[in-house]
Parts: structure tokens; C-alpha cells; sequence
């Protein structure tokens, strides 16, 4: 069954996402849900994906407020549920 | 037995002395304090100048780097006088006439493997850094001796900020495995925000008031001026504070 996810989007995200913070998206999984906006927003993959399609390391994951390591992208969401993904940032 | 409070000291500070839970006492805990700060960059600017005037009585901050021009659109301890110069004596240098009544100890050196860890001693540490590798050393090394680490980072508009207690929250090394490539752009003003929030975590944790962020991470978005915070939790294969992946935390 495809869930409603709202995501919220790293400001260094906005852009590629045409100036959205937060975006809805159907997916079961946080996978699938970055995948969906990837497709949406093929630019994204720039900022999510090496060159042979690996999530890059400096991707977060945050369901529903929580941290969520990449062993449990595959996790199942509820319905209304809400992502957060966001990009390590390091400067000083 | 703790040292009076000069009448300067207590004029100086009368606002500060004030607040629930500081008073004289707080402060003198602020004169006793030892602080390590890792970075005098952006960051690191915002941080040395708050704890400064609050009063922390010996900071001690790392930074191997000579002041540039391009520094002077966020670094505001520093002028054009200071270029090509220490940042970490430039910065003791100013911090000193900031407030004349603490002693800073400036240390012109890169954080290394070799160095980190014997730098940190005791101290807490502000992690004021500007690259992943060495954020992870001193992570480590904050592990190691069992003190607390204020990290804070920027990138454009956007900052974060948490804090993290050995043994009770996740580390640096659950937050970060890798980092965006390339010359990080930065807003001169978001550096002070998340400088500020450190300072401000420091104070409370030298204090023993408050709430400190910890497994609490504070987002910044300076384009859109919200802030919003998230749970943290210990990475259960983090390599270096998960005991049954290899990692050795003092408590």
C-alpha cells in the first residue's frame, strides 16, 4: 500500500527542488521516497548519488524527527508520516 | 577555595550575575573553567568572543591557520592588520583586551593525530572546524577523555549545532561519514548564529543549568529564518563509541 510522506528538504536541496521546502511524495519506504523525488527532480541525484548510483555518505535521514541509519531505509512508513533529508554540512 | 570576585569582575558581569542559577558562585565556576577551541575561523570567532566575555577563565584555542583576506566577511576578531598573521594569536590578542580579567592561550598548530588528543587534556572542547577529517580527531579524541564535545557546522545559509556527551549520545562519527567536495560557501552572519548556540551550550554546561543539546540536533536555515531540531540517536556499528563495534568511549 503507498503511503502519503511529506518530506522536508535540506536547505542545500531547495534549489534543485524548484525553491520547495517541502515536498509530498507517495513511498513505503524512505528509499522509495528519495527515489520518487530523484525522478521528480532529476538534478537532485547530484546531491544524493555517486556516479555508479551509491547513496552518497553525506546523506541524512530523519523519519518523523528521528535519526535513521542507511540499514534502515527499507523500513516501512505509515501514512502522513514525515522525512526529513538532509546534507552534511561542515564548514566552520 | 575559590578566589573573590573583584568589584571590576562583578560590575562587568552584573547582568550575567542576575540570571537564576548563575550569581557569584556560577561566575567563579566560569573563572575556574578551562575550555579548549578547536578552529578560529568563522565559527570559532563567534564562540572565543562569547566566552570570552562571559568570563570562562582559560581558553585555549587551536588553530594552525595565518589570517586572510578572505576571511574578513565572517572572522570578526580579526582586521585587515591581522592578515598574514596567526589567527590563533591574533585572536588571543583581541579576546584578551575583550575581557582582561581570563587568559587565553593561543596555540599556532594544525590538529593532528600525533597532537589531538594531548591538546584536548581535560578540557571540553568547541569543535570550530571546517573539515571532516579533522572534526573526526578531535571527536575521538573528546571520546577518549571522556569530555563533552559543542559541535556546530555551516554551509550557505544553513548551520547545525548539537552537543555530545561520551557515553550518552551519538557522536560525530554516527553524524558524519562523508562530506560535500569543494569551497564551502558561507553567509558571514550564520557562522555567528551557530557560534553563539555553542557558546551558549558551553556557558550552561560549565554552569550545570539548563538543557544541553544533546542527541539534539538544531537546524538552521538562514534563507527561510526557521530552526528545527531533530533526534539523534547512537549509531549501533558506529567504529568508535558502539562497544561492540570497537569503540572506546570514557564515561
Amino acid at each position: 500500500m503507498t503511503r502519503q510522506v511529506r518530506v522536508k528538504l535540506s536547505a542545500l536541496l531547495h534549489r534543485v527542488a524548484n525553491w520547495q521546502e517541502v515536498v509530498d511524495v507517495s513511498g513505503e519506504t524512505p528509499l522509495q521516497c528519495l527515489e520518487e523525488l530523484e525522478t521528480r527532480y532529476p538534478d537532485m541525484r547530484k546531491w544524493t548519488r555517486a556516479k555508479d548510483g551509491a547513496l552518497l555518505p553525506q546523506l541524512h535521514f530523519f523519519w518523523n524527527g528521528e535519526r535513521i541509519y542507511r540499514d534502515e531505509l527499507g523500513r516501512q512508513l505509515g501514512d502522513g508520516d514525515e522525512l526529513f533529508i538532509g546534507i552534511a554540512v561542515l564548514g566552520g | 577555595m575559590w578566589k573573590v570576585l573583584s568589584e571590576a569582575e562583578l560590575s562587568r558581569y552584573r547582568r550575567q550575575l542576575a540570571i537564576p542559577g548563575w550569581g557569584v558562585e556560577g561566575q567563579q565556576k566560569l573563572r575556574q573553567a578551562r575550555v579548549l577551541v578547536a578552529g578560529a575561523g568563522g565559527l570559532g570567532c563567534a564562540v572565543l568572543s562569547y566566552l570570552a566575555v562571559a568570563g570562562i577563565g582559560l581558553i585555549r584555542v587551536v588553530d594552525g591557520d595565518l589570517v586572510e583576506l578572505g576571511n574578513l566577511n565572517r572572522q570578526t576578531l580579526y582586521t585587515d592588520a591581522d592578515v598574514g598573521k596567526p589567527k590563533a594569536a591574533s585572536a588571543k590578542k583581541r579576546l584578551e583586551a575583550l575581557n582582561p580579567h581570563i587568559r587565553v592561550e593561543a596555540i599556532v598548530e594544525h590538529l593532528t593525530e600525533a597532537n589531538c588528543t594531548e591538546l584536548v587534556g581535560d578540557c571540553p572542547v568547541v569543535d570550530a572546524l571546517d573539515n571532516l577529517e579533522t572534526r573526526h580527531l578531535l571527536n575521538r579524541a573528546a571520546l577518549s577523555r571522556g569530555v563533552p564535545l559543542f559541535h556546530g557546522a555551516v554551509h550557505g545559509f544553513e548551520g547545525r549545532v548539537t552537543t555530545v556527551v561520551p557515553g550518552k549520545t551519538a557522536c560525530l562519527q554516527c553524524l558524519y561519514q562523508g562530506a560535500l567536495p569543494g569551497e564551502v560557501p558561507v553567509v558571514g552572519a550564520v557562522p555567528a548564529v551557530i557560534g553563539c548556540i555553542q557558546a551558549t551550550e558551553v556557558v550552561k554546561y560549565v554552569l550545570g543549568i539548563g538543557e544541553l543539546l544533546a542527541n539534539r540536533l538544531l537546524v538552521y536555515d538562514g534563507f527561510r529564518l526557521t530552526f528545527s531540531e531533530y533526534r539523534l540517536k547512537p549509531d549501533p556499528a558506529c567504529t568508535e563509541c558502539a562497544p561492540q563495534a570497537g569503540g572506546r568511549v570514557k564515561e
